[in-house]
């Protein structure tokens, strides 16, 4: 299934830069396993005035298998987000995964986690508890101090 | 699908009690009565069952129903193409190439929900899944009244693009 | 006439003996300047953990002692790494009273919780190596679990107590 990486590839190119706002581009255009986007937390968020670097691999059998997706580690203070290695859980990019789908899909399936996270598949337990009991100032407190204690270092 | 799913079942079992080997045990005995390989079987209720259950849950309880993908005679018998009824600047959505770059392209559709993709594309598809990539009906589980007979003039072609 | 037999042996076995204890005393040298340079190593690790990650319930004793131990001094600075977790009830004194004092740029240090348990889920996420609270002013006293996530929890009983901990 490579050709149709290389075909989505083409398609974004060609859409240009307008219509590819999280700017997915592979890290090498040789080599179209490994890609790369940059999201912008959403509006009215606690990530909102901040940018996220997103990785994604394309496996062998894509489409029929998802892509991977995931943050460097600890930057994503997120209730589906391991703090610790950056994996991501949500549903699109495992069971609910289908071939008509694309890269573009799964980036902005990310950045939709972002403003809506699901506590029902927490991996960072902490955060996903804070918004299960809506202590959404605590909630947000917490992912403010991730994201300014690390931007320190 | 994520680890602290495995860590919780593992939890789950360490404290199995009287209460959740009863409820194991009477949805072992509704997969078993509307299940696929069943008179009564409703993949309806089925799917109802699936999303009251985590996956890993339903690989422990009922462990035959994870078998997935559609059998090969399924997908050998799904209703061909030709290729003047489909616009060949369609793509197929599985692999994104045009139906019309192949001088005698492939194509499948599925019988009840009416998608239509590169026969190769689904196929492989639908080896490890029984829904449909497009509007996710599951394609093995309608009654044949249930489809649309209209897609009968298609079945006449077959001979010609097998 | 060449030197007898036996004087030639006990020539070689001087110089054997001579080489073995140089490079034994080599040896001892190395192993004793590698000693010396870890146990410095370690001594500057100590240092850096002396300058320790803290976390502090804010309940109303806390906002007390605001006069004395002026905690927006340690919020300001970049050389402390300390976070103030503000109990429900206290939002509006701390804000008013120490983040007023506070550079834009450093609060983030200060989390309101809108719930008792919220606290005790920021300091496990936190996971900061001290935490300071006053069990009394907590509904239900502190989790049985939240040691797992500290390496030590300083109880305040009184407001001394807190002078004592962070000096004026």
């Amino acid at each position: 299934m490579s050709q149709r990486v290389l075909r989505e590839y083409r398609r974004l190119v060609a859409a240009g830069g307008a219509a590819n706002e999280s700017n997915l581009h592979p890290t090498d255009p040789a080599d179209l396993t490994h890609w790369e986007a940059t999201l912008e937390g959403p509006q009215g968020t606690p990530y909102e005035g901040h940018s996220f670097p997103l990785r994604v691999t394309v496996p062998d059998k894509y489409p029929t298998l998802p892509p991977s997706v995931c943050f460097p580690k600890r930057t994503m203070p997120h209730p589906n987000v391991k703090w610790d290695t950056g994996e991501v859980c949500l549903d699109t990019l495992a069971g609910g995964w289908t071939p008509v789908m694309d890269l573009q899909y799964a980036v902005m399936a990310v950045r939709r986690l972002l403003a809506e996270p699901n506590p029902e598949s927490p991996l960072n337990l902490e955060l996903a508890a804070l918004s299960r009991l809506g202590d959404h100032k605590a909630y947000d407190g917490i992912i403010k101090y991730r994201l300014a204690h690390s931007s320190i270092k | 699908m994520c680890n602290t799913e495995e860590h919780n079942i593992e939890t789950a079992n360490a404290e199995d009690s009287e209460e959740r080997r009863e409820s194991r045990a009477q949805f072992q005995e509704l997969f078993e009565q509307f299940g696929r390989n069943n008179p009564q079987f409703n993949p309806e209720l089925i799917e109802l069952f699936q999303n009251m259950l985590s996956p890993l849950l339903q690989s422990q309880w009922h462990p035959e129903d994870r078998e997935k993908g559609c059998s090969q005679e399924f997908i050998d018998s799904l209703p061909r193409v030709p290729r003047n009824k489909v616009p060949l600047t369609d793509t197929c959505s599985i692999c994104f190439e045009r139906f019309g770059n192949d001088n005698y392209p492939l194509l499948a559709q599925l019988p009840h929900c009416g998608h239509i993709f590169d026969l190769q594309c689904i196929s492989m598809w639908l080896s490890n899944q029984v829904t449909c990539p497009m509007c996710r009906d599951v394609v093995n589980g309608h009654k044949v009244q249930d489809l649309d007979t209209s897609k009968a003039e298609l079945e006449e072609d077959w001979g010609m693009y097998g | 006439m060449a030197p007898p037999r036996s004087q030639r042996k006990r020539a070689l076995n001087c110089t054997g003996a001579l080489v073995a204890a140089v490079g034994l005393g080599v040896t001892c040298w190395y192993l004793w300047k590698n000693y010396t340079g870890e146990a410095e190593g370690e001594q500057r690790l100590s240092r850096e953990e002396a300058a320790e990650s803290k976390c502090v319930v804010v309940t109303p004793s806390v906002c007390d002692v605001q006069n004395m131990v002026h905690w927006e001094m340690l919020i300001n600075s970049d050389q402390e790494d300390i976070v103030f977790l503000v109990a429900p009830g206290c939002h509006d004194r701390f804000s008013s009273e120490v983040l007023s004092l506070v550079d834009e740029q450093f609060k983030y240090k200060a989390i309101n919780c809108e719930t008792v348990d919220g606290i005790w889920y920021c300091v496990k996420s936190l996971m900061k190596q001290q935490l300071y609270v006053i069990p009394s002013e907590v509904s239900n006293g502190i989790p049985n679990d939240i040691a797992r996530y500290v390496q030590d929890i300083g109880q305040w009983r009184t407001r001394e107590d807190i002078l004592v901990a962070f000096p004026v």
